[in-house]
C-alpha cells in the first residue's frame, strides 16, 4: 500500500512539474527574429561590442539599431505611431516626456525588470508611471582657468562675478541642461529651485556677459582650448577632452550642487515584442553591461554593485560623494516648459 | 590680355578663402593628442587608420555611396533631357516649369524631410532605402537640370538644327551633338548634385532608419560627443574620395564620344 | 516639335510633382490648422513675435552680401578657369572644402578668427594692433565663413554658362572698342545670365538657410531665421511653427530668384 501511494504521490509530483514547465514556457513569446532599439549613434561600435553582441549571443536576438539625436528618432517615431518599426528607444528625460506626451512609450512592467533592485532609487522611475528607467547618470559641473581667475571658483554664483565679463560661456536653453541651469540659477540666487522670477533675470546678465553661448560641448571646449573664455560649465562626458587640452583648468562641483542628468530607455507603444523589450531593458541594468560601459568610459553606471577602479572612476560620475552631491530636477516639470522657456530665452538675446 | 591678369589675381584670392580653412583641418589630422589642435602636436597617421575600423563611418559611408551615386545618375538621365527640351523649345510654361525644377534646393531641407517622412509612412510599403533613394532624386534636380541648362543656353541652336536636317533623330543629336559640347556643364552639375547629396543632413536625418545610417548624419553626431582628430581626417579622406569620383566621372564622359 | 519637348520633361516633371510637391502641399495646408480652427492663425503668431522680425531682417541683409560678395568674386574666378588649361584641376580645388565637416570648418575659422587666432597675431604683431580686435561672433564673420561655404555653388554654375560663349565675343567687343567693364557688362553679364541666376540663387538661400556655420561664427546671440526654424523643428517639434517659417524663407528666395530676373526685359526666354 505504501509503495502504491509513493508511486502516486511521485506522478502527480513530476505532473505538476511537467504543467509547472509548461506554464512558464507559455509565459515567454517566442522570439522574433530581430530587436530594434532606437538609440544615439555617436558610439556604434562599442555599443556593439558592449550590448548589441552579449545580447544576441545570451538569447540569440539580433539587435539592430536605428540610430540618431533625439529630435530626428522622436519625430520618427511619432510619424510612424500606428505602425511602428521600433521596439525600445533611449531618450534625454525631456525627450522622454514629449514622447509620452505623444503616446509613443508605453509603460513597462516592474516585475519583468528585477535589475531595477540594483540600480539608485532615483534613476527605477523618473518620469514616474513606470513609463522609463534611467540606464546612465551624468552631470553638469564647472571648469575654469586657475591661472586666470582668482580667487578661485566654488559656486554657481561667480560665474556672476563682474572681472569675469566677457570670459564666461553657458549653454543655449534648448540644450539638454540648459532649463536644469535656469532652476538652479533660481535656486542659488532665490528663495528655491522653482523661484524663476529671480533665475530669469539672472539669465539675462549672463546672456548680455558671455561673447556666446553654447549648443553643443564641443563647441564649450573650442572656446576654452582657443581661450576664448575661461570659465564654462561642462557636462561630464566632456571631460576627458577638457583635461586633455593641457591648460591650467580646473574641475569644479560647486557647493550648491552638481546638476544630475539621466539618459533613459523604454518601450515602445504598440510593438509585438514587449516582453524582450523589458528583457533588453533588463540586460541594460545587467552588472555586465554597466561595468562594460563604464570601463570604456562610455557610460557612467546606475547599478551600485558596479566596483570601478580608481582611474577609470575618476573620469565617471561614480563615487559616493559625487553621488549624492547630484542635483535632480523634475524632468516632468522640465517637459512640461520647455517650449515657454526657449521662446523667452530668445526674446532675452534682442 | 589684361582681363586675364585681374580674373588670375580673383581666382588665386578664391582659393585661398576656400582651401584656407581646410590646411589648417589637414594639419590639425596629424597630431598626437587626442584633440584637434592647431598647430598640431606630434605626427602620426594613426586618426586615419582608426577611421578604417570604425564600422559606424564604413557602413554609413557605403550606404551615402549608393545613395549618392544612384541619385546622380538618376536625376542626370531624367534631367539631361527635359533640360535640353526646356532650353530649346519655347512655352509660356517655361517660367514655371524652371521654378519647379529649381524648388528642391529653394525649401529649407528640415521642412523636405519632415514631409517626405510623412508623405511614406502615409503611403506606406516603402523600403526605407527605397524612400531614402527618391528623396535624394528630388534633391539633386536643381543640379541636374538647371546647371546644364546654364550650359546649353549659349549652345548654338543651329548646330542641333544643322545635324536634324542632315537627317540624324533626336536622340542621336542629343547624345551625339549636344552632349559632347556641353561636357563641362554636365560634370558640374554631376559635382554639384552629388555633393548635394553625400552631404545632405537634413533630409536623410529623416528617412534613415533601422539599420540605414548616412555619413554626415553620423559625422554631426559623433563631434556632438567628440573633440579629436578623427573628423578632420575624415574629411581629408572624403576629399580624396570626391577627387576620384570626379576623375572616374571625367574619364566616362570623355570615352562617351566614342560610342 | 512642342510634343517631343513635352515628353522630355515629362518624367523628371512627374516625379517632382509626385515626390515632393505633393508631400510638402500637406504640410503647406497644415501650417494653415491651428488647434482646432484653420486660418491664418500660426502665421500671426509667428509673425507678431520681435524674434521673428529680427532674424529675418538679419537673414535678408546678410544674404544679400554674401549673394553679392559671391558674384563679385565668382565672375573673374569662373572665367580665368574657363580659360585655364588645367580646367577640371581648377574645378576639383573649388568644390574640396565642400567636403569637410560643418562643425570641423567651423574649428578652422575660429583657429583664424579667434582672439588668439591667426589674423590678431598677424595683427597684433604687425604693430596695428594692441587688444585682439573682436572678429568672431560678429555679423561680418557669418558673412566670411558663408561666403566660403557657398562661393563654389556660384563659380561651378558660372563655369558651365560661360564655356560656351563664344571665344571671340569678347575680342570682337574691344576691337569695337569697348572698354574691360561695357565688355562684361553689356557682352559676358547678358550670356551667362542663366548660370548666374541659378548660382545666385543657391547662394542666398544656402546663406538662409545654413545653420551650423551662421550659428558658431556668429554667436548664438545673432538670431537667424534658419535659427529659428532648427528651434521650431528640431527642439520644440512645433511643425505648423517651422512650416510658417519655411513659407516665409521660400517666398523671399523666389522674391530675389525674380528680381534677378526681372531685369531681362529685352531677352526672350
Amino acid at each position: 500500500m505504501k509503495k502504491i501511494i509513493s508511486v502516486v504521490l511521485l506522478i502527480i509530483m513530476l505532473g505538476i512539474l511537467v504543467l509547472a514547465q509548461g506554464e512558464t514556457n507559455a509565459a515567454v513569446p517566442s522570439k522574433p527574429d530581430k530587436l530594434v532599439v532606437s538609440w544615439w549613434g555617436f558610439n556604434l561600435d562599442l555599443l556593439d561590442k558592449n550590448i548589441a553582441e552579449p545580447f544576441e549571443q545570451k538569447y540569440g536576438i539580433k539587435v539592430e539599431w536605428d540610430v540618431g539625436d533625439n529630435v530626428a528618432r522622436l519625430a520618427r517615431l511619432v510619424v510612424r505611431k500606428d505602425k511602428p518599426v521600433v521596439d525600445v528607444v533611449g531618450f534625454t528625460p525631456t525627450f522622454a516626456y514629449r514622447a509620452i506626451q505623444e503616446g509613443v512609450l508605453q509603460p513597462y512592467r516592474p516585475e519583468r525588470i528585477p535589475n531595477l533592485a540594483y540600480i539608485y532609487d532615483w534613476a527605477q522611475d523618473p518620469l514616474s508611471g513606470h513609463y522609463v528607467v534611467a540606464y546612465t547618470v551624468q552631470c553638469m559641473g564647472i571648469y575654469y582657468r586657475t591661472d586666470k581667475i582668482e580667487p578661485p571658483v566654488t559656486s554657481w554664483k561667480d560665474f556672476w562675478r563682474p572681472e569675469l565679463s566677457g570670459y564666461l560661456t553657458w549653454p543655449e536653453m534648448n540644450t539638454t541642461y540648459g532649463p536644469a541651469l535656469l532652476l538652479m540659477s533660481s535656486k542659488v540666487w532665490g528663495e528655491s529651485d522653482r523661484d524663476l522670477d529671480v533665475g530669469w533675470q539672472k539669465l539675462s546678465d549672463i546672456i548680455e556677459r558671455a561673447p556666446t553661448l553654447y549648443r553643443r560641448s564641443s563647441e564649450a571646449i573650442m572656446l576654452l582650448q582657443q581661450e576664448e573664455v575661461w570659465l564654462a560649465p561642462m557636462p561630464s562626458f566632456a571631460w576627458g577632452s577638457v583635461e586633455a587640452l593641457g591648460l591650467p583648468l580646473a574641475r569644479v562641483f560647486p557647493e550648491e550642487g552638481v546638476i544630475g542628468e539621466m539618459s533613459v530607455v523604454g518601450v515602445v507603444n504598440g510593438t509585438p515584442n514587449i516582453y524582450w523589450a523589458e528583457e533588453f531593458i533588463n540586460f541594460l541594468l545587467s552588472h555586465e553591461v554597466q561595468m562594460a560601459e563604464a570601463l570604456d568610459l562610455v557610460d557612467s553606471p546606475v547599478n551600485t554593485f558596479v566596483d570601478l577602479p580608481a582611474d577609470i572612476a575618476a573620469k565617471l560620475v561614480y563615487g559616493e560623494e559625487l553621488i549624492d552631491s547630484l542635483v535632480f530636477f523634475d524632468p516632468t516639470y522640465l517637459g512640461e516648459n520647455i517650449d515657454e522657456w526657449v521662446e523667452k530665452w530668445d526674446k532675452l538675446k534682442l | 590680355m589684361r582681363t586675364l591678369g585681374f580674373s588670375m589675381l580673383m581666382l588665386v584670392l578664391v582659393l585661398c578663402l576656400l582651401l584656407g580653412p581646410y590646411i589648417i583641418l589637414l594639419a590639425a589630422s596629424f597630431g598626437e593628442k587626442a584633440l584637434l589642435q592647431f598647430p598640431p602636436q606630434g605626427f602620426t597617421l594613426s586618426w586615419y587608420s582608426k577611421l578604417f575600423g570604425m564600422r559606424m563611418f564604413i557602413d554609413a559611408l557605403k550606404t551615402s555611396l549608393l545613395i549618392g551615386i544612384a541619385s546622380t545618375l538618376t536625376g542626370l538621365v531624367f534631367g539631361v533631357p527635359a533640360a535640353y527640351a526646356t532650353a530649346r523649345f519655347s512655352s509660356k510654361w517655361k517660367g514655371l516649369v524652371k521654378l519647379i525644377f529649381l524648388s528642391p534646393a529653394i525649401v529649407p531641407g528640415l521642412v523636405i524631410g519632415y514631409s517626405l517622412l510623412r508623405f511614406f509612412v502615409l503611403i506606406g510599403g516603402f523600403p526605407i532605402l527605397i524612400g531614402l533613394y527618391l528623396g535624394h532624386v528630388a534633391l539633386v534636380f536643381p543640379y541636374t537640370i538647371r546647371v546644364v541648362l546654364a550650359s546649353l543656353k549659349n549652345l548654338d541652336p543651329s548646330i542641333d538644327e544643322a545635324a536634324i536636317s542632315l537627317g540624324a533623330a533626336p536622340w542621336k543629336v542629343l547624345f551625339r551633338v549636344v552632349l559632347p559640347n556641353i561636357r563641362s556643364g554636365i560634370i558640374a552639375a554631376f559635382i554639384l548634385a552629388f555633393i548635394t547629396s553625400f552631404n545632405n543632413v537634413p533630409v536623410s536625418m529623416f528617412l534613415t532608419g533601422p539599420g540605414v545610417t548616412m555619413l554626415p548624419v553620423q559625422m554631426l553626431s559623433y563631434v556632438e560627443y567628440y573633440y579629436d582628430p578623427t573628423i578632420a581626417a575624415l574629411s581629408t579622406l572624403l576629399i580624396l574620395l570626391t577627387v576620384v569620383i570626379v576623375q572616374i566621372v571625367e574619364k566616362t564622359l570623355g570615352l562617351s564620344q566614342y560610342f | 516639335m512642342k510634343k517631343k519637348a513635352w515628353f522630355w520633361t515629362f518624367p523628371a516633371l512627374c516625379f517632382l510633382t509626385i515626390f515632393f510637391i505633393a508631400p510638402l502641399f500637406f504640410i503647406f495646408i497644415e501650417s494653415f490648422q491651428a488647434e482646432k480652427t484653420w486660418g491664418f492663425d500660426n502665421y500671426i503668431n509667428v509673425f507678431s513675435q520681435p524674434v521673428f522680425t529680427t532674424a529675418l531682417l538679419r537673414t535678408l541683409k546678410i544674404s544679400t552680401i554674401v549673394t553679392f560678395l559671391a558674384a563679385l568674386l565668382a565672375y573673374p574666378a569662373a572665367s580665368a578657369i574657363v580659360k585655364s588649361k588645367r580646367r577640371n584641376l581648377l574645378m576639383s580645388l573649388i568644390i574640396l572644402p565642400l567636403m569637410t565637416n560643418a562643425v570641423a570648418r567651423t574649428y578652422a575659422w575660429l583657429v583664424i578668427m579667434g582672439r588668439h587666432g591667426l589674423i590678431n597675431s598677424v595683427l597684433l604683431s604687425l604693430g596695428d594692433t594692441r587688444n585682439p580686435v573682436q572678429i568672431l561672433y560678429t555679423e561680418p564673420a557669418v558673412i566670411i565663413g558663408l561666403l566660403q561655404l557657398f562661393l563654389p555653388f556660384m563659380v561651378l554654375s558660372l563655369v558651365s554658362a560661360l564655356e560656351n560663349m563664344p571665344a571671340d565675343v569678347e575680342e570682337a567687343a574691344y576691337s569695337l572698342g569697348a572698354n574691360k567693364l561695357q565688355t562684361f557688362w553689356r557682352v559676358v553679364f547678358p550670356l551667362s545670365r542663366e548660370g548666374l541666376v541659378f548660382g545666385g540663387t543657391l547662394v542666398f538661400t544656402g546663406s538662409t538657410t545654413a545653420y551650423v556655420t551662421p550659428a558658431m561664427l556668429g554667436g548664438t546671440k545673432l538670431l537667424m531665421l534658419s535659427t529659428l526654424l532648427q528651434q521650431k523643428s528640431l527642439v520644440l517639434l512645433q511643425w505648423s511653427s517651422a512650416t510658417v517659417i519655411a513659407v516665409i524663407m521660400v517666398i523671399m528666395v523666389i522674391f530675389i530668384n525674380q528680381v534677378f530676373k526681372g531685369r531681362r526685359l529685352e531677352e526672350t526666354s
